[in-house]
């Protein structure tokens, strides 16, 4: 019988294969990271037509008339007998709603349709109460949270570059 | 987007089950990357948000997960990349938890279809609500993590 001796099962290195090994891994991050950005390329480009920025409304309406648009919390400027209008990053913007008004200074959510420039006919209105301290708390609690996660598991890794940037300490 | 404690508290309890402790941390890493990302893109780079959305698809996410787990060292990274994905995963499934009013949360199949989708469950805003409730689960997963460390 040979005299022969076998490496245990679990201190076998497997091969990790192409996309996982080290070979020219700076040029795989960069090919996805350059399909990541083509990806939203597309989306911007194909995105924009399916659902464009509230701000198109005003530059081509009529590339965008009638088209669906979600608002998110924007700031109530002032109150009309047929709606209100709400604060975008290129001035005011006149939307016509049927539900009650919501008053000056509140924040609320519109899904509605372009019917003018810097008009919207809406479909549904929600009054973001409390917005400001809320998303303040939102950003708050998730910047703090990240960090003190971070500074936890820190110690799990060890920064090295040289051999891929994270190497573990075990 | 729901605050990145919600989505703490959604990856750190299927983390408690995994036995890597650097795996387990990646997984919940995975779950950051998302916003992290498309935060990045917004504040930093002042992209649309349009062009951000596939920051919150399953295609994109596979692609920023491959991309990070290639800072991790060899031996570790393919379980790294299935323990970012997952973090990634989950950060969607729990967006997807919000109501934006029917247009929907996550073109989840984006390249493949550009519908959206989402339950309409909570306000994007009243995510706040839920930290007591993350506390709890954080607790849990604590627990279950240290029980199985004593058991080894």
């Amino acid at each position: 019988m040979a005299n022969v001796t076998v490496t245990d099962r679990d201190c076998q290195e497997t091969r990790p294969g192409l996309l996982f090994s080290d070979r020219a891994w700076p040029l795989k991050m960069g090919l996805a990271l350059a399909l990541f950005a083509l990806l939203c390329g597309r989306a911007s480009r194909e995105i924009s037509e399916l659902q464009p920025e509230i701000e198109e409304g005003a530059i081509r309406i009529d590339h965008v008339r009638g088209s669906l648009i979600h608002v998110w919390a924007r700031r109530v400027l002032t109150v009309t007998a047929d709606g209100f209008d709400i604060d975008t990053k290129i001035g005011p913007f006149h939307v016509t709603s049927p539900f009650p008004a919501p008053t000056v200074g509140q924040y609320v959510s519109v899904v509605g349709e372009f019917v003018e420039p810097r008009h919207l006919a809406a479909r549904g209105v929600q009054v973001n109460a409390g917005y400001l301290w809320k998303r303040g708390t939102n950003y708050g609690l998730s910047a703090a949270t990240v960090l003190v996660f971070l500074w936890i598991v820190r110690k799990r890794f060890r920064w090295r570059p040289g051999g891929g940037l994270l190497r573990s300490r075990y | 987007m729901a605050d990145l404690f919600t989505h703490l508290a959604s990856a750190r309890l299927p983390a408690a089950f995994v036995r890597d402790r650097r795996i387990a941390a990646l997984l919940v890493i995975g779950t950051f990357l998302p916003d992290l990302v498309s935060k990045g893109l917004y504040w930093i780079l002042r992209c649309s948000d349009n062009f951000e959305t596939p920051t919150h698809t399953l295609v994109g996410v596979a692609l920023i997960s491959y991309a990070a787990s290639l800072m991790v060292e060899e031996r570790l990274r393919r379980l790294g990349f299935a323990a970012l994905l997952a973090g990634g995963v989950i950060h969607i499934a729990v967006d997807l938890l919000k109501d934006n009013m029917g247009t929907g949360s996550s073109r989840l199949l984006y390249p493949f279809s550009p519908r959206s989708y989402e339950l309409g469950l909570i306000d994007p805003l009243d995510v706040v609500f839920l930290a007591p409730f993350n506390i709890v689960i954080l607790w849990a997963a604590w627990s279950i993590e240290r029980k199985r460390r004593v058991q080894q």
